[in-house]
């Protein structure tokens, strides 16, 4: 191992062995680094849809600059031969057209549940949803009608002052009062002149 | 795999169709894909005669080559697989080759077709960008 600011070799200690990186030993023992770590990446083989890992298959570009990947010999054949592999019932495109195994792959599926959390709105903190929401439906019910009744002599109040302030103008009023007037629209602009 | 006595198609607009191998550079029995080989046309694309020739369907070519002429070429696709740093291998339904120059410059000035990653060193680096797919 070459030390810092000596001009010589040195033996390994058994620190600098243990901590060597994989780029290093790969450097070391006189491998390609760079190929362990190019496109690692799962390609489909085109006629039978396995997995294609790295270091397996062979990619065949047609003349119409269309790659198709195989993935062993067996594959290969039978795409030169230009037989279907939706007529080969071991081929992942066969299984799919005759919905083989798909009942297996449903009970599969783990269904998501999604957790609803409750959250602060303007106008409403955590507390204060979180006591409405514990509040009795009996005392709701009162509350509501308590409310409710609130409402109703309110609107009563106003009607009765509104029917009073009619009264008034009708009173102020001469001569014909039309029903909208009656209402409390403004009075009628007569004509002067025909 | 292209050997003294190969036939390769041209894939570019220099005016050569088909192409013989009579020499691979570097000393090697056989040439790859990405090497440079010596060839003779075999067949060309015909040169219209004076300046009104027919409108040539191939695109402007640039017709410098014609039958019998020597030039390097430099090999695009190979029916031969070859093995890639990754593992896989791949191989191409022809053989295929772009005309050189002495210099190393294409002679023609459009790529037609699928070139060969291999093709994509610092020498050719302008039919790497010629190319219109690179596989």
């Amino acid at each position: 191992m070459r030390v810092e600011g000596y001009e010589t070799w040195r033996p390994w200690t058994l620190e600098q062995l243990n901590n060597l990186t994989l780029t290093a030993t790969l450097t070391i023992l006189g491998a390609n680094p760079s190929i362990f770590f190019q496109n690692y990446r799962t390609e489909i083989c085109n006629f039978s849809g396995f997995k294609i890992y790295p270091g397996h298959g062979k990619t065949y570009i047609k003349a119409d600059s269309r790659s198709y990947r195989l993935i062993n010999g067996k594959c290969e054949s039978l795409f030169l031969q230009r037989i279907k592999p939706s007529k080969l019932d071991w081929t992942i495109v066969f299984r799919r057209l005759h919905k083989k195994g798909q009942a297996e792959e449903a009970s599969k599926k783990r269904s998501r549940r999604t957790v609803k959390a409750q959250r602060a709105v303007v106008g409403a903190t955590l507390d204060a949803i979180k006591a409405k929401k514990a509040q009795k439906p009996e005392l709701r019910a009162s509350l509501r009608a308590a409310a409710a009744a609130k409402s109703k002599e309110a609107k009563k109040v106003a009607q009765e002052k509104k029917k009073a302030e009619l009264s008034q103008v009708k009173a102020a009023q001469k001569g014909n009062i039309s029903k909208q007037q009656s209402k409390g629209a403004g009075k009628k602009i007569q004509a002067t002149s025909r | 795999m292209l050997l003294l006595k190969s036939f390769a198609k041209v894939i570019d607009n220099s005016g050569a169709l088909v192409v013989e191998v009579i020499n691979v550079m570097g000393g090697a029995r056989v040439a790859s894909l990405g090497d440079e080989v010596v060839c003779v046309v075999k067949k060309a694309r015909p040169v219209a005669q004076g300046e009104g020739g027919s409108t040539s369907a191939s695109s402007n070519a640039v017709s410098k080559l014609k039958k019998g002429d020597v030039a390097r070429a430099l090999v695009v696709r190979t029916v031969q697989p070859v093995r890639r740093l990754d593992g896989t291998f791949v191989k191409f339904d022809d053989n295929a080759v772009v005309m050189l120059s002495k210099q190393g410059t294409p002679l023609g000035n459009r790529v037609l077709g699928v070139v060969a990653l291999e093709a994509r060193q610092k020498r050719w680096a302008k039919i790497a960008s010629l190319a219109p797919k690179m596989v």
